[in-house]
């Protein structure tokens, strides 16, 4: 005789224990889960504390893109504009981030920790030019677009590793 | 041949070769950072090429040593000695040398990031601050100096002093505190400036041109051919998204050994000048220009040839490619039937005999130089060959107003018949004639226009070939980048030669390209003519005279031949693409209502060659000219014109070039100014056909009495005599 | 200055090319032009030579007898090359620079001393070797200053 019966009922048992456990439903959008340390979503341009931006537009990002989508032209600081604490500055920085795989070697390839990979991953859009990211966009706040019940609670999600230490 | 061991690897090299050259043949690399065999002997400035030889106690500067019989060399591959001294190098090296590649423009095609990568130790064991400078220095409005991160190879002062020998560039001071300076706050200025940019083997010296405008992984290099002056200097063109970001030499060791001029090094961003045309133009009556779609200036274009006839004038600039300049005079002489052209080079075919590359000068033993333009300034770089054949021993001697011999204005041809007649040499060339009698190779070049196409040379060079038997090569400058290519393209296209333009009414002229629009003697067409078809890059006064106004193209957008001023056909290649149709796709679409058929793009052709093709066999067979009389003498002193290479269009609009455009300056002999009692940089009238000028004086003790040089920008209105005097303000020094 | 002129040319005449006369030129221009070398001594010399500026300001900056910056009627050198540095060189340059009140390199206001440290003077066996209007000092110590400074002040 095969073991078939058996086996399916083992099954419907499994299927049958869940009903009475707690649902572990996520309440996304309101509610979003804690990203892991080392999620890589949008990217995100830093300033230094001085204001600075910590970029240089050396263009080092996108010789390390495999994907192409990183495109930096540079000017050279003044007096009367200092953008970033160098010589040169990225006058233009965009990613499209329709064509970014999220592989994260633009943070590695940075040598100024000036772009790194953050938490967010609410990046779709309407159309596809609204999802190439200019500098302006990168160096801000992550939009908080979604609709929220209580935005303190449920907002955009605080990774582990800032949460925790 | 010797013998040589390198890496216990047997090489046969040439007693004297270079021990890097030698190791390179069998593919060992040593690595070098001032080693540059173009700027002479080699000075072991940087001790990167440490390498262990056989029976020296210590590690050897390769470079400067040579392949000798029995010699043994152990690179870093095979010696851990040698690879520990390089490492060393390495570190010292950079000691002060500041971590900012991520700014430097250099990063991604940089000889001390590569090589530090290759051969140098991981970290630095540097724990005091590094030594800094003030940063960028701008030694001159191309060249930004970061004497932070000079390594102190002497290259670029080696170039300045025994390439292009400006010596401007230098290095000041001593030991530890060396650094490349110019004299106080003086800018670097010399026709050959830029090419200490390709020289920095780090970021110290970089373009303020091509400044953070790309990195070498986001370029395209396209070979192409430099296209502003007849030299032809191989280039590449480097491109970002579209646009051309800077000029970069490609060595051709006969035609410029990778040296190239600033004109031609910065010039391109004329490309996109704000008062560039890109729409075709059409005169409408009262209202002057109005935009027009291609095929209504099309249409125009051929109304005004068509109610012309056969009473058309074309004018070259002598600029075009030869494909467009065939197709253009295939549209006039066969689709239009005029013969009549206005050419801004002629050149003889006969002079073929004597063609050589340019780098024959510098094996030459005698060189002589005819005519009034200063060779740099019509052909850069022929200069830098006659200072290396000068270097090389050669007896490089000037015959013009302000050279060796002090000839007298215009008068280049009157000085070939006298040396070519051998007798009754004047006094002032009776050694000229000596040294070109008993040279064994001569090379002759001749720097001014001549309307007899080099004929007057070409029969001195005869005569020195016939009787001298010596190795004679000819080079007779155009003025105009392809004036050659455009002159044998007319003359082949029909029979016989130009018909120059006669007096009274022209029913059509055709101004091809901004050289030719800016010629006085096309303005003077332009007012007999009833109607103007022009070719132009810019809208300017000159192109005011015209009635249909087609956009063109420089000669970093175009596909096509030009030939040099050896006679060496090269291929330009399209760096960028215009953004509209170029000249030969305009003129094919024209040629078709006219009944011609032109191909709307450059054929390779057989033509396409790099190679200078062999010179005939001798076959000078002109009668000898007659030299032209001498101007009668008048009052004052003698007007020369100099035809500055740092002016026109494409420099006109280049901010960063404009500190070497020629000052207003009038230059006078020694004793002339003193009898006027004028001082050096004193401001002077000078006053010729009415018209009167303020100038500062130059003066030059090597220029013949009574005679004064004046740049042609400075010189406009002026007849062949001027007046100089004293400003007369009263303020006495 | 076509004195300059003149006589930069007839010391040139005495080589075999123009250019290896560039010190004497360049002594002599000093002298003209009140022991230092201002930006147009240069231009003279460059002139006379067929040299440019640059090159001959590169060499001067080289040598240390010459003087790109004004100096005062006396001048005070001290050496601190390698024999003199190992026998207190720097404390003999302090001590002048306490007894003058200038740093190296700088001269006193009233312009009558100027203090500066040069490469080896050539008495390396009885170092410090400080050198005053030419004549050496040697060995000094730092004691001695005091008296070489008073000598020089009573001199002027």
């Amino acid at each position: 005789m095969s073991p078939q019966p058996f086996d399916s009922l083992k099954g419907f048992a499994v299927t049958f224990r869940q009903m009475f456990k707690k649902p572990i439903t996520q309440q996304y959008p309101e509610y979003k889960r804690p990203v892991y340390p080392r999620f890589r979503g949008r990217h995100r341009l830093w300033r230094h504390e001085n204001g600075l931006e910590k970029c240089v537009g050396c263009s080092l990002c996108a010789a390390a893109c495999p994907a192409d989508c990183i495109r930096v032209v540079a000017a050279e600081n003044t007096p009367g504009n200092r953008v970033s604490p160098g010589e040169r500055y990225a006058r233009i920085y965009e990613i499209n981030l329709s064509r970014c795989i999220f592989c994260g070697y633009c943070e590695l390839a940075c040598p100024f920790d000036a772009i790194t990979l953050e938490a967010e991953f609410e990046i779709s859009e309407y159309s596809r030019d609204d999802l190439i990211y200019t500098k302006d966009m990168l160096l801000a706040e992550p939009v908080k677009r979604m609709p929220v019940a209580d935005r303190d609670l449920y907002d955009t999600p605080t990774p582990v590793w800032k949460a925790e230490s | 041949m010797v013998r040589v061991t390198i890496d216990g690897q047997e090489v046969l090299a040439p007693k004297g070769q270079g021990l890097v050259e030698t190791a390179a043949s069998v593919g060992i690399e040593i690595p070098v950072f001032c080693y540059e065999p173009r700027l002479g002997p080699p000075v072991g400035a940087c001790r990167m090429c440490l390498c262990e030889v056989e029976g020296l106690p210590k590690l050897q500067a390769a470079c400067t040593l040579t392949a000798t019989d029995g010699l043994v060399l152990r690179t870093a591959r095979t010696s851990e000695q040698a690879a520990g001294g390089q490492s060393a190098i390495l570190e010292f090296i950079l000691l002060n040398h500041p971590l900012d590649c991520p700014d430097c423009d250099k990063g991604g095609e940089c000889p001390l990031q590569d090589l530090t990568f290759r051969f140098g130790p991981g970290s630095t064991r540097m724990q005091f601050p590094k030594r800094t400078f003030d940063k960028p220095i701008p030694i001159s409005p191309l060249i930004a100096l970061d004497r932070e991160r000079c390594i102190l190879c002497y290259r670029c002062t080696r170039f300045s002093e025994s390439v292009s020998e400006d010596g401007q560039l230098v290095a000041a001071n001593r030991g530890a505190q060396s650094i490349i300076a110019t004299f106080e706050d003086e800018p670097y200025r010399a026709h050959f400036s830029g090419n200490v940019l390709e020289l920095c083997p780090v970021g110290a010296l970089t373009s303020t041109t091509y400044r953070f405008r790309a990195r070498p992984w986001e370029i395209q290099n396209v070979p192409t051919v430099c296209g502003l002056c007849p030299v032809g200097c191989n280039v590449w063109a480097t491109t970002r998204e579209g646009k051309v970001a800077r000029i970069l030499s490609r060595n051709h060791p006969e035609v410029h050994e990778g040296w190239l001029c600033d004109k031609g090094r910065f010039a391109y961003d004329h490309l996109r000048a704000e008062d560039r045309l890109r729409t075709p133009l059409v005169r409408v009556r009262r209202r002057g220009f109005e935009e027009a779609s291609h095929e209504a200036a099309l249409d125009a274009a051929e109304a005004g040839l068509r109610a012309a006839g056969s009473s058309v004038v074309v004018a070259f600039s002598g600029g075009e490619t030869v494909e467009q300049a065939t197709a253009l005079a295939r549209i006039v002489r066969e689709g239009l039937g005029s013969d009549a052209a206005l050419l801004p080079d002629d050149w003889d075919a006969a002079l073929d005999a004597f063609r050589a590359p340019l780098s024959a000068i510098r094996d030459a033993d005698v060189c002589l130089i005819l005519g009034d333009d200063p060779v740099v300034e019509r052909a850069p770089v022929v200069d830098l060959w006659l200072r290396a054949a000068r270097r090389a021993e050669a007896e490089v001697i000037a015959v013009n107003p302000a050279g060796d011999v002090q000839a007298a204005p215009g008068s280049a041809a009157q000085v070939c018949a006298d040396l070519r007649e051998g007798k009754k040499v004047p006094t002032e060339l009776r050694e000229t004639a000596k040294s070109l009698k008993s040279a064994k190779r001569v090379a002759l070049v001749w720097s001014e226009d001549d309307p007899t196409g080099g004929r007057h040379v070409g029969a001195l060079a005869n005569e020195l070939h016939e009787n001298g038997r010596a190795e004679v090569a000819v080079y007779v400058l155009p003025r105009t980048p392809n004036g050659r290519g455009v002159a044998t393209a007319w003359y082949t296209v029909g029979e016989g030669r130009s018909d120059p333009p006669g007096e009274g009414e022209i029913g059509a002229l055709v101004v091809s390209g901004d050289e030719a629009a800016s010629d006085p003697r096309v303005a003077d067409l332009a007012a007999r003519a009833s109607f103007v078809l022009t070719t132009a890059m810019f809208q300017s006064e000159l192109t005011a005279w015209s009635h249909v106004v087609l956009p063109g193209t420089s000669y970093l957008e175009r596909e096509g031949t030009y030939v040099n001023l050896e006679g060496r056909p090269q291929r330009l290649r399209r760096a960028v693409v215009p953004f509209g149709p170029d000249e030969l796709e305009w003129l094919a679409q024209l040629a078709e209502r006219f009944g011609v058929a032109i191909d709307p793009w450059a054929a390779p052709t057989a033509a396409e060659q790099a190679d200078l093709p062999p010179a005939d066999e001798f076959a000078w067979s002109r009668p000898d000219p007659q030299a032209p009389p001498g101007k009668p003498a008048g009052p004052g002193l003698e007007l020369v014109r100099i035809g500055a290479l740092f002016s026109g269009a494409a420099v006109e609009r280049i901010p960063q070039l404009q500190f070497q455009r020629p000052a207003a300056e009038v230059e006078l002999a020694h004793e002339d100014a003193s009898t006027r009692g004028i001082a050096p940089g004193e401001a002077v009238v000078v006053t010729s056909n009415g018209t009167s000028r303020e100038l500062r004086a130059g003066l030059n003790r090597k220029l013949r009495v009574g005679v004064v040089r004046i740049p042609a920008e400075h010189a406009k209105d002026f007849g062949d005599r001027v007046q100089v005097s004293r400003l007369s303000t009263g303020e006495s020094r | 200055m076509s004195g300059l002129y003149d006589a930069i040319r007839s010391v040139a005449a005495r080589y075999p090319e123009s250019r290896s006369a560039i010190l004497p030129a360049l002594r002599l221009a000093q002298q003209e032009h009140g022991g230092w070398l201002p930006p147009e001594a240069f231009r003279d010399v460059a002139e006379a030579l067929e040299l440019t500026p640059a090159y001959c300001r590169a060499v001067a900056s080289f040598y240390d007898m010459f003087h790109l910056e004004p100096v005062g009627r006396h001048m005070v050198e001290v050496c601190t090359n390698v024999s003199c540095a190992l026998v207190g060189a720097q404390q003999v340059l302090e001590a002048f620079e306490g007894e003058l009140g200038v740093a190296a390199g700088e001269t006193t206001p009233d312009g009558e001393v100027t203090l500066r440290t040069v490469e080896c003077a050539g008495g390396c066996g009885w170092g410090t070797v400080v050198v005053v209007d030419h004549r050496y000092h040697e060995p000094v110590r730092p004691e001695d200053v005091a008296e070489i400074v008073r000598e020089l002040r009573d001199a002027s």
